[in-house]
């Protein structure tokens, strides 16, 4: 078990930048107004998670106008995509587990 | 310390992220376009009844055009923009024309009469628009069983006059109810 929680990636352990990786797996693109409606966050804390997640190179961000007003639009990445995979792998190994006799 | 709890609750607060995500009725506008589509669409059998088929092969591709256009601005509107789901859904409608179009060997080799080819579409659409409020909008439920219940009119009512214009006025005004129960409930989440 603790072997497994080294290999959890520490951007994706915070649950927003998890929700948001995991939204932009199911949708090629979510604007910033629909991520903040979506995770229900204030502007700077949703701000500041996308922030780190982009650092990290697991989102790309491009800016356009709709309906002449300029909207930041979020996908994942090839690397953001791969980091997740392994991330919902260890947890899903983590929940097996639970229960089991732990041999660490 | 990431514990199995954290994990849990974490994976409940991103399980709801992604349900309120899926959470998205279809634009009014494309019930709007598709009322008035249908209603010429299902009036001109009582009254041209020789030009239904070619009312058909141009209204139905760009009514389809139409409201890929319709989705995809709505989407873009919204923030949320689904390749695979306009995907999904243009393979889902193509599917219903392409059902109906199916039908042209049947007509031709005589198996069907052409007067029934307007009561096997209505039957073709309730299931497209019952297995799309399944899969999507759940509007579309309703819609599938108003569909089915014009199909057995059609059939069991069939000396009525003016028939295909009732029809017709029925499913037009079950897509604008739809619609615009859609835009309230819309209005409803936005404020």
């Amino acid at each position: 078990m603790k072997r497994e929680i080294e290999r959890l990636d520490r951007v994706l352990e915070h649950r927003v930048r998890l929700a948001i990786a995991v939204l932009l797996t199911r949708y090629e693109r979510l604007s910033f107004s629909r991520l903040k409606e979506l995770t229900d966050e204030t502007d700077g804390n949703l701000g500041a998670n996308l922030r780190k997640l982009e650092d990290e190179g697991y989102l790309l961000v491009s800016k356009e106008f709709v309906d002449r007003k300029p909207v930041s639009w979020y996908a994942i990445s090839t690397s953001g995509r791969r980091a997740l995979k392994t991330h919902v792998d260890v947890l899903g190994r983590m929940i097996a587990q639970t229960g089991k006799p732990a041999r660490d | 310390m990431t514990d199995d709890r954290q994990i849990r609750d974490d994976l409940s607060y991103v399980r709801g992220v992604v349900r309120r995500s899926e959470r998205v009725d279809n634009p009014a506008s494309i019930y709007f376009l598709w009322a008035a589509i249908s209603f010429f669409g299902y009036a001109i059998i009582d009254f041209q009844p020789d030009k239904t088929g070619v009312y058909w092969a141009f209204a139905g591709p760009i009514g389809g055009f139409l409201s890929a256009v319709l989705g995809s601005r709505a989407a873009r509107r919204l923030g949320q923009v689904s390749d695979r789901k306009g995907w999904v859904e243009a393979l889902h409608w193509t599917g219903m024309m392409f059902a109906a179009f199916l039908l042209i060997p049947l007509v031709t080799t005589g198996r069907l009469a052409t007067a029934d080819i307007p009561r096997v579409i209505l039957l073709i659409l309730a299931l497209t628009y019952w297995s799309a409020g399944l899969r999507d909008d759940r509007r579309f439920l309703p819609l599938g069983a108003v569909m089915a219940a014009m199909y057995l009119f059609t059939i069991y009512a069939a000396r009525v006059p003016y028939l295909w214009t009732i029809t017709a006025a029925v499913l037009a005004m079950s897509l604008a109810a739809a619609g615009i129960l859609g835009a309230a409930r819309g209005r409803r989440v936005a404020g």
